[in-house]
């Protein structure tokens, strides 16, 4: 990274410093018209909110605390704004004050900080076995300094790795996810599957290609740990999603297991498949906030939270289902949405990267996963448009203009975005080739 | 064309521009019955919508000149033809359709990883490029894999065995014309790509021929024994496309296995496509008429309806005539060179000294299956057209031609198909196709078709209670493999919680207020002699306030005494 | 300026505080603008000493031909002075409105100067004789604050801290008097044992570091010697807080340090066994006491066991006997004191407005004592370790130590840092989410009689969380003067 601004020294090597790059440019546009857009949506939703102004407060400070994470310069100023971004984003779950949401926002804290404090342990060892602080593309390990302390480095690498990947949902921390989506308000929710999610992918991006460089981690057994990891959660998420009746509560478990496919990306260490990776990134979080406010507005509107209970819905809401249904379509992956394309650089990147085995089973992993994906949304939709007959119909009216609005907005990208993908996709492959 | 993130390519050579052709003809002849048959239906927009949707899909399918492209298309032909087979929505039609959307979207990924194999493989997807990138991995795993996968995608659209169980259910329940289309063309999709794959990646493999001649052979004798076992009308239909589809896909096998050098095979298989997807336009649009009038399905209940309807009934005999290869139909035509193709491989495997029992086999089996057609689709024609109604004030109505039972412009698109295979058949009336060893296998057809039809006449077949997907699909996957995967994942989502919530039961669980604590000496000494404890604690305490000072000023005193020592 | 400086400094606590029982103030406003003066003119004296009395030292008695009583300046005991000096005034202050409502308040001041005296004596200790000396005068010293309240709990707290504390110290003076008779050097400005340190000698020599280190590993709260500091967690806050997480317990760690450094060098114990045995304890008692913290519910028992853990952290630092290391402990053990000492004022606040001991009771506190909970919510992110606040520097440095030690011992060091860290955020930013996020079923009335407390007690809340963060973000200049240690312990580096 070039040109980073110092903002404090606070002693030889630890220095709060800024500096904008192309990986941390797309993370910043990314939550910034999220951000925007749950922000319509919730100025009608917080009408259903407890406490909408202690909402409002976390919720801009957390996207400040984002936008710093986005152009955070080195490993200190990640952290700093990785923590500071949990503390500011918990209050955001415990908005209802009910028992479950305080335990659920106790959770979410926890497992972020015992993430976090992982993380921290790449920092300690990159600190002293670094050659600059400031992170750049490639790694910054001093080769003579490492000599010896391999197999600890890349100790320390996964360990830190699959702290922040707790932020991301990464097996084996992803639980807060399920826990903390049901209770918090669809706003929140949306942003925290949606971007929060990504800032844990980011830091995790930094960490393999500009901490310690994906020639150093390339090949290890690193490299396949952290891919089984990834594969795993890939299954698990959209098992658990295929499962669960809650609304909320599948949407949580089907942000899991996309993040990893994502996470699948960057582990596999290949141009192809990171710039599949980061484009899902931007998939994912278009069609997941867009899902997370179609579920906010039936709980807004009609009050109701299974699934079960939302036979004839789609009827009742025919925009809101219609955005959901393009952008289910699309999370699974079916051209011409957004969805299919980071699919494909994902699975050509494992395949040509030829790792023994996981290279054909990701790609496996991945369709099934897309089996599932189609198992727990498809049906969504059809009892919605069509709940057949003689079958008990759910009551319920159309979710007001700004939340539909943002909605549109969404779906309309989740189109766009899937048919002209050529501009996406070119600056998406620069900036993945810029990491190695 | 950039479109999706990859190049987009077209083409309108050879069977791409055929069979676009032939979907504009269908579609045009099925949105025209349509007008009719809709007139009373309910949601009728989404019905036109969603047909033109599908035929914009499946003319991409046909256009494409590389396989992405074909898969974008595939995909939104699976969806969109999801909604009309759905149409109804009655619950019969809502399992149906998930039934199609299931196999559908499950070919459609099982292909997509075809598709991934494939790329990796030869590093192009251009139908055109495809022989011959693949001709240095001939024989290779990678290749095979590639080759199945992509096969499971495109079988299961086109309803080949064991992916057929979709066809006899989604093709009954969806409007007749959409069903015509279903059965017509979208089937064809699945055979261009199964073409694809044998013709171009993987020709001349004598393995995979078999396999394919394997699939072939047992779809094409399941269809016509599910078809002869039917009692609904559509059904019917539904299974002897099924059977047809067989006989397609062993065309494709004979093609494959002599390396696209059998002028027959290459011929029949196209040949009979294109009478398939008419005769099903035709015969599915009959069934619509009797829908149309009756809104009843079953044999027992059509039955005789057909007794003073000549033009219908014209119209139905030329459709039965030629799918059962009846000599001077078109069908014949077709038949003939598939089992011509099969015999000619035959005599050179003879001449070269190689087992053929496993082709002559087929080759029987293939007769057989003809004459099964032959006897369904006469049982069919007989049952609407020639029988009284086992009722016979029902057999009255049926007579009464108070209104015309269908409008001068269905009648006259429906003839439309039936003049095209009068007229295919006329241009193949040449000498070189009847000749007498070309008759003989038709004529054996119909002989054991005729023969068929004398065993079971005026018995009423029960339905087959053996149902492929009910009794072994969904127990295994929904009864056996999802219950399992599902505890797989609770497991490991569970982990983490799990361990916290061990670890806060135990070892880390916090000591509420005026809890007991626990005190490792009170557990030695026993309660006995903790009371006595806490007594000797209580006498040193009250002491301990005076004791500190007092402490202080013993040891200052010390410290005087030992300095007074040392100095001494 | 001469070596007297030395005792003056020392000698105005203790006779200035020796004298507070004996005197009879009129008023409330007399007793602590005495105290106060005192204080200050010690802690100003000390502080102008530190400035510019570096080397001095001065001999206060001689014992016998070798062994003296003598007082020394060096950087190492100017750090612990410097902290001490600082933050009794704050104390004191504190303490003056959180005792106005307690009775034998003379007695109380009294002990309470004469220890800041008796601190400064352990500090500016030049050998181990007068810093054994001071260490035992300080037990004595504390354990009247400790059972100030006089309940049996007290009673049986100062029992338990006054054995212990003796206990400890007779195994370190065992371990004194066998460096002394077998050549070892007790001065503070000879390094190492030197030529004293023979194959032969060795096993001696570490027994009696062994001795030494668990000896004062008492005052340092080393498992399985710390059982005396939750228990004296009864006392009165000011007591608690100024003895149990800057005075008597920085007095341990301080010791350890100077047997570590001073008395053994980083030679003699750098891979040896003995530095592994006291890298596990301490190890083993930083997760030991921050899990005890986890389990705790009471306020003050829960910061205790914190203390407990947090002091290992200084003693692990020490044991990795490289500079970092020394540099990075002395850190902590700054940063920490400033650090626990705001939280343990916090927990002295709430309940000397509420009366509320347990941490499940703070529900909503947050508005209704605001200046308190967030000075609370900035100490616990500091002691959590979350940059940009002083907490997270001395981590930071701890880690770095030990990464360079680079050995299992080290590593099994980090690991227990990082376990404690997470932990440390479990058992105080819930009290904060409890404060600042009450269930929606909470009324806001059942606070209403609890205010913020007064200026006496909040503005050294304030001060101190000004210096928690104003100490993370420059903390340049003491790091330097942190630095000018090296020199002295590591001779010939």
């Amino acid at each position: 990274m070039t040109n980073a601004v110092t903002l404090l020294t606070i002693s030889d090597g630890l220095s709060i410093q800024f500096a904008s790059d192309g990986l941390g440019r797309i993370f910043l546009c990314l939550d910034t018209v999220m951000w925007i857009l749950a922000a319509i949506y919730a100025s009608k939703y917080k009408e259903h909110m407890k406490k909408p102004k202690q909402f409002f407060v976390f919720f801009g400070l957390t996207y400040l605390m984002l936008a710093a994470l986005s152009m955070a310069a080195n490993y200190l100023t990640m952290y700093l704004c990785f923590e500071f971004m949990t503390l500011l984003s918990m209050p955001m779950v415990l908005n209802d004050g009910t028992m479950e949401s305080i335990a659920a926002a106790r959770k979410y804290l926890m497992y972020s900080i015992f993430g976090a404090t992982l993380g921290l342990l790449g920092f300690f060892f990159s600190a002293y076995y670094g050659t600059s602080a400031v992170f750049v593309s490639g790694g910054v390990l001093d080769a003579a300094k490492t000599a010896g302390k391999e197999g600890t480095l890349l100790v320390t690498a996964f360990i830190s790795i699959v702290g922040f990947g707790a932020k991301a949902g990464l097996f084996p921390l992803h639980a807060w996810l399920p826990t903390a989506h049901p209770v918090a308000p669809a706003p929140a929710s949306a942003v925290l599957s949606g971007v929060i999610t990504k800032a844990g992918v980011l830091c995790i991006l930094r960490i393999v290609y500009q901490v310690y460089g994906a020639a150093f981690l390339s090949g290890t057994w690193v490299q396949t740990a952290l891919i089984v990891l990834a594969l795993i959660t890939v299954f698990m998420g959209s098992m658990m999603a295929y499962g669960e009746d809650l609304l909320k509560k599948r949407l949580a478990y089907s942000t899991v297991s996309q993040v990893s496919y994502v996470l699948f990306g960057v582990f596999t260490m290949n141009p192809a498949a990171v710039l599949g990776a980061l484009l899902h990134v931007v998939y994912h979080s278009i069609i997941k906030d867009c899902l997370f406010f179609g579920a906010g507005a039936v709980i807004f509107t009609n009050h109701k939270e299974y699934v079960s209970q939302l036979r004839g819905m789609g009827k009742k809401m025919p925009v809101t289902y219609g955005c959901f249904t393009i952008c289910s379509l699309g999370l699974i992956g079916i051209p011409p949405f957004a969805g299919f394309l980071s699919k494909w650089y994902l699975a050509t990147g494992s395949l040509s990267e030829g790792l023994p085995v996981l290279s054909w089973l990701g790609p496996a992993v991945l369709l099934l996963s897309a089996l599932l994906t189609a198992g727990y949304l498809l049906p969504i939709s059809i009892q919605g448009f069509f709940p057949g007959e003689g079958e008990k119909e759910a009551e319920g009216k159309e979710a007001p203009g700004r939340m539909l609005f943002s909605m549109l907005v969404l779906a309309a990208a989740t189109v766009l975005l899937g048919i002209f993908a050529q501009p996406l996709s070119d600056v998406m492959q620069q900036i993945a080739g810029g990491l190695f | 064309m950039d479109l999706c993130g990859f190049t987009m390519s077209f083409t309108t050579a050879g069977i791409h521009g055929l069979y676009a052709v032939m979907a504009c003809f269908m579609w045009f002849v099925s949105l025209a019955f349509s007008l009719e048959y809709m007139h009373h239906y309910k949601h009728k927009a989404q019905y036109y919508a969603f047909m033109l949707a599908t035929f914009g899909a499946t003319a991409g399918v046909f256009l494409s000149a590389d396989l992405l492209t074909t898969f974008v298309f595939f995909e939104i032909m699976s969806f969109t033809s999801y909604v009309l087979v759905i149409h109804d929505e009655s619950k019969g039609a809502m399992r149906a359709g998930e039934t199609y959307l299931a196999v559908a979207v499950i070919g459609g990924m099982v292909m997509l990883m075809g598709l991934f194999l494939l790329y990796d493989l030869t590093g192009t997807l251009k139908i055109a490029e495809l022989a011959d990138a693949c001709a240095p991995y001939a024989g290779s795993g990678r290749l095979y894999a590639a080759a199945v996968c992509m096969l499971v995608g495109f079988g299961a659209k086109a309803g080949m065995f064991p992916l057929h169980i979709w066809l006899p259910k989604a093709h009954p329940v969806a409007p007749a014309p959409a069903s015509a289309l279903l059965s017509g063309i979208l089937t064809k999709a699945g055979i261009y790509g199964a073409l694809i794959i044998c013709c171009r990646m993987l020709a001349g493999d004598e393995h995979w021929a078999a396999a394919i001649l394997a699939i072939g052979a047992v779809t094409m004798f399941l269809g016509a024994f599910l078809a002869v076992f039917s009692s609904n009308l559509k059904k019917t239909l539904a299974c002897s496309s099924v059977s047809q589809i067989g006989f397609i896909t062993v065309g494709i096998g004979i093609a494959c296995l002599t390396n696209n050098l059998s002028e027959m095979a290459s011929k029949g298989t196209v040949l009979h496509m294109v009478n398939h997807s008419l005769i099903k336009l035709l015969l599915f649009s009959c069934a619509g008429v009797v829908y149309m009038n009756l809104h009843k399905l079953a044999l027992s209940d059509v039955r005789g309806w057909g007794r003073n309807k000549p033009l219908l009934g014209l119209y139905f005999a030329i459709g039965a005539l030629t799918i059962s290869g009846v000599p001077g139909t078109s069908g014949y035509i077709s038949k003939t060179l598939l089992h011509e193709s099969i015999v000619e491989v035959i005599e050179e495997m003879e001449h070269a000294g190689e087992a053929v029992w496993m082709l002559k086999g087929l080759e029987w089996i293939f007769l057989i299956s003809g004459g099964l057609t032959f006897a369904y689709m006469s049982r069919l024609f007989f049952c609407l057209f020639i029988r009284k109604n086992r009722a016979e004030e029902v057999q009255k109505g049926y007579n009464n031609k108070m209104h015309p039972y269908m409008n001068v412009l269905s009648a006259s698109v429906i003839a439309l198909p039936a003049a095209a295979m009068l007229c295919i058949g006329a241009v193949y009336w040449q000498h070189h196709y009847y000749t007498w060893t070309n008759l003989k296998g038709s004529l054996t057809s119909l002989a054991i078709g005729g023969l068929l039809c004398l065993l079971l006449k005026g018995k009423d077949l029960k339905e087959l209670k053996f149902d492929l997907e009910d009794q072994v699909y969904r127990p295994v996957l929904l009864k056996g493999l999802v219950p399992l995967l599902a505890g797989i994942a609770s497991i490991l989502t569970g982990l983490g919680d799990n361990f916290v919530r061990m670890l806060q039961g135990g070892l880390l669980r916090q000591i509420q207020p005026h809890e007991e604590r626990f005190s490792p000496m009170d557990w030695l000494r026993g309660r006995r002699f903790a009371q006595r404890w806490q007594e000797i604690r209580m006498d040193v305490l009250d002491s301990a306030n005076s004791l500190s000072f007092g402490l202080l000023m013993a040891v200052l005193g010390l410290c005087v005494f030992l300095i007074y020592l040392v100095r001494n | 300026m001469n070596g007297i400086g030395i005792l003056i400094a020392i000698a105005i606590p203790i006779l200035g505080g020796a004298f507070v029982p004996l005197l009879d103030f009129g008023s409330r406003r007399a007793r602590e603008s005495y105290v106060m003066a005192i204080v200050l003119a010690a802690s100003v004296y000390t502080l102008s000493l530190l400035a510019s009395g570096q080397g001095t030292s001065f001999v206060l008695y001689h014992l016998t031909s070798t062994i003296d009583i003598t007082f020394r300046i060096d950087r190492y005991g100017s750090i612990f002075a410097l902290l001490v000096s600082v933050l009794w005034p704050l104390a004191s202050l504190y303490a003056f409105e959180y005792m106005s409502h307690l009775h034998k308040k003379n007695r109380f001041f009294g002990f309470y100067t004469m220890c800041f005296g008796i601190t400064l004596g352990v500090a500016f200790a030049g050998n181990f004789i007068t810093m054994y000396l001071f260490y035992e005068l300080l037990t004595l010293v504390t354990v009247p604050l400790i059972t100030h309240e006089g309940t049996r709990e007290a009673k049986v707290a100062g029992v338990k801290y006054l054995v212990y504390s003796i206990a400890g110290a007779t195994a370190a003076f065992i371990g004194m008097i066998a460096v002394l008779s077998h050549g070892g050097s007790l001065e503070f400005d000879v390094i190492g044992l030197g030529s004293a340190a023979t194959p032969e000698n060795r096993r001696l020599f570490d027994l009696a570091f062994l001795f030494m280190f668990f000896g004062f590993g008492v005052k340092s709260a080393v498992w399985p010697l710390h059982g005396w500091l939750p228990t004296a967690g009864v006392a009165p806050t000011p007591v608690t807080a100024l003895l149990h997480a800057v005075a008597v317990v920085k007095s341990g760690v301080f010791a350890i340090g100077r047997v570590v450094y001073f008395t053994y060098d980083a030679g003699y114990l750098d891979g040896s066994f003995v530095q592994k045995v006291g890298l596990l304890f301490s190890a083993f008692t930083i997760i030991y006491g921050t899990v005890m913290a986890w389990k705790e519910m009471h306020f003050k028992k829960r910061l205790a066991y914190s203390t407990v853990s947090n002091l290992s952290y200084i003693v692990f630092a020490f044991l990795l006997v490289t500079p970092s290391g020394l540099e990075a402990g002395l850190l902590h053990m700054i940063f920490h004191g400033v650090m626990k000492i705001a939280l343990f004022f916090v927990a002295g606040a709430v309940m000397h407005q509420s009366g509320r001991i347990y941490v499940t009771e703070l529900r909503g506190f947050g508005k209704a004592m605001p200046v308190s909970i967030a000075v609370f919510t900035v100490a616990s992110l500091a002691l959590t370790g979350i940059p940009p606040l002083c907490g997270f520097l001395s981590k930071f440095a701890i880690a770095e130590a030990a990464v360079e030690e680079s050995t299992p011992f080290a590593y099994f060091g980090i690991a227990a840092l990082l376990i404690s860290a997470i932990f440390t955020a479990a058992y105080l930013l819930t009290i904060c989410i409890r404060a600042y996020f009450p269930p929606a079923d909470f009324e806001p009335w059942s606070l209403k009689s609890v205010k913020e407390a007064n200026w006496y007690m909040t503005l050294p809340l304030v001060l101190l969380a000004a210096a928690i963060i104003l100490l993370g973000c420059f903390p340049g200049p003491l790091m330097r003067f942190i630095g000018g240690v090296v020199p002295a312990a590591f001779p010939g580096l």
